[in-house]
């Protein structure tokens, strides 16, 4: 009898393998009843982060100016997740962040942004051009301003972030929706060339010319205190700590994986007056250009979108972050902290290795 | 070791190794950190070993033992009977699945490929052991 139904769990895996082999399909859930329509104040199209309350009222049509707009769940997987597929905001599409950026971490791509004409090329599969509303919101705050950093970067003029995400929507009252939405026609033209704001985004190579030739310029570390110190690389695929020379000290995170010091208790993130008080003993200013990094471009994004939703220009994020400065044997490091006598000046090539995150 | 006992132990590690091959592909489909970590650690195998060539030696070892399993369990009389017919069978479909794998899996296909063609080797090769094994009334 063990015989048989073993035999039998043996076909059933090699049947679900064979499943794997022909792709995954999408769930089907019962529609959800619609909540009561809801009016919100007017904001900047620089604000990035938006209530549950003004993203209800460009759903329920009551937001002056935003009739075309596009709203989106992110997450990282190419196909809709299973978290988007259980329930998401009315309307709301899939996108991944894969859209934005690279997923293989060569020397080429290095997790840095795609090309621009790609970014551009999923936008306008998704029905957005440069004036299209796009309404973002996610699980992690990293993942989802990555992405909007990426569409302002290419050229979206009006990117919001629903703060807190699907939690903050549905701790507001608001109802999720299981209904797969209608989708948008494909746009044919983008309305400007792409990218439309270059100077967002800052490449290794001027990374290390600036943070060592021009004193205004600060290449700021979005990393944990360990990270900062080195530590740890912070990540199970990097084995060398330690951090650019002349990199300053942004805090924010706790480990490679949040942004725990930007966030209010409920998940949000703060506000400019929040980012301040956590920059308070920060060797840069806001007069500063400052360039944003990490380990590899997310947690750079939160800071950068706060200070642009401010209104400030003087900033960038500097997109290959440790990982690509790991990839250059010449390049200058600092492992320490550069304001005690215990920082060692060396190359990322006499880095000792061993350092990756302990899995 | 009891006969019966070893079956059971094949069966279930067989069994683990196809799930894996599934359970890779779909966390390297949706996790982040795990897709970075197969990158990593996929490209430093590949440069350090001449992975195709490897990949196919295994498929030819693995190929070969699954043969000589499914000639030693249809010359023996229990072969005949359900349990040994539905073995067999289930060897030769995990042995094209592995072909297919090895064959088929790549960097596109995900980027777990390169633990999934071993996963499906691993499975095969057990599936082949567990047929090699002789049932408790030939083995005496």
């Amino acid at each position: 009898m063990k015989k048989k139904i073993f035999a039998i769990m043996m076909c059933m895996m090699l049947v679900l393998a064979f499943c794997v082999s022909c792709g995954s399909s999408g769930e089907e859930a019962a529609p959800e009843e619609s909540a009561e329509p809801v009016s919100a104040e007017a904001v900047d199209q620089r604000t990035v982060y938006v209530t549950p309350d003004w993203v209800k009222s460009v759903v329920d049509s009551n937001q002056a100016g935003y009739e075309d707009y596009v709203i989106a769940e992110v997450a990282y997987p190419t196909d809709p997740s299973d978290d988007y597929n259980a329930g998401h905001l009315p309307g709301a599409i899939y996108v991944s962040i894969q859209e934005v950026e690279d997923a293989t971490g060569d020397a080429e791509g290095a997790y840095n942004l795609l090309s621009a004409d790609a970014v551009r090329d999923y936008l306008l599969g998704h029905g957005i051009s440069k004036d299209t509303k796009v309404i973002l919101y996610g699980d992690d705050p990293c993942g989802v301003g990555r992405q909007a950093y990426g569409y302002i970067w290419c050229g979206v003029e009006d990117v919001k972030i629903l703060n807190g995400g699907k939690a903050a929507w549905t701790n507001a009252g608001y109802e999720l929706d299981t209904e797969a939405p209608e989708a948008k026609e494909a746009a044919k033209d983008f309305g400007t060339d792409v990218p439309a704001h270059p100077e967002y985004w800052v490449s290794i190579e001027d990374a290390k010319d600036k943070v060592a030739n021009d004193d205004n310029f600060k290449l700021v570390s979005i990393r944990s205190e360990d990270e900062w110190l080195g530590k740890t690389s912070g990540y199970s695929y990097m084995d060398k700590a330690g951090e650019p020379e002349g990199a300053v000290w942004g805090k924010g995170a706790d480990t490679a994986f949040d942004v725990a010091q930007f966030l209010n208790e409920d998940g949000t993130v703060k506000d400019l007056a929040g980012f301040q008080e956590v920059w308070a003993d920060c060797d840069f200013t806001l007069d500063n250009f400052l360039a944003f990094y990490c380990g590899t471009g997310w947690r750079a994004c939160p800071p950068f979108l706060v200070l642009y939703e401010n209104g400030y220009d003087n900033i960038a994020v500097y997109d290959g972050g440790w990982y690509e400065w790991l990839m250059h044997d010449d390049y200058p490091v600092q492992v320490g902290d550069p304001a005690s006598d215990d920082c060692v000046h060396t190359t990322v090539g006499e880095l000792e290795t061993g350092k990756a995150l302990a899995e | 070791m009891n006969v019966r006992r070893s079956y059971i132990i094949l069966d279930i590690l067989a069994a683990a190794a196809f799930a894996g091959v599934y359970f890779l592909k779909e966390f390297a489909r949706t996790k982040l950190g795990f897709v970075r970590w197969l990158n990593f650690n996929g490209n430093k195998l590949i440069e350090s070993i001449p992975y195709d060539k490897v990949k196919y030696i295994m498929m030819a070892v693995i190929l070969l033992v699954a043969l000589l399993a499914l000639a030693a369990a249809l010359r023996r009389k229990a072969a005949k009977g359900i349990n040994g017919t539905i073995m067999c069978v289930v060897l030769i479909a995990a042995s094209l699945y592995y072909v297919y794998a090895t064959i088929a899996f790549d960097y596109a296909y995900s980027q777990a490929f390169f633990l999934m063609i071993p996963a499906a080797g691993a499975g095969t090769l057990l599936l082949a052991i567990r047929n090699l094994i002789p049932p408790v009334s030939s083995a005496g």
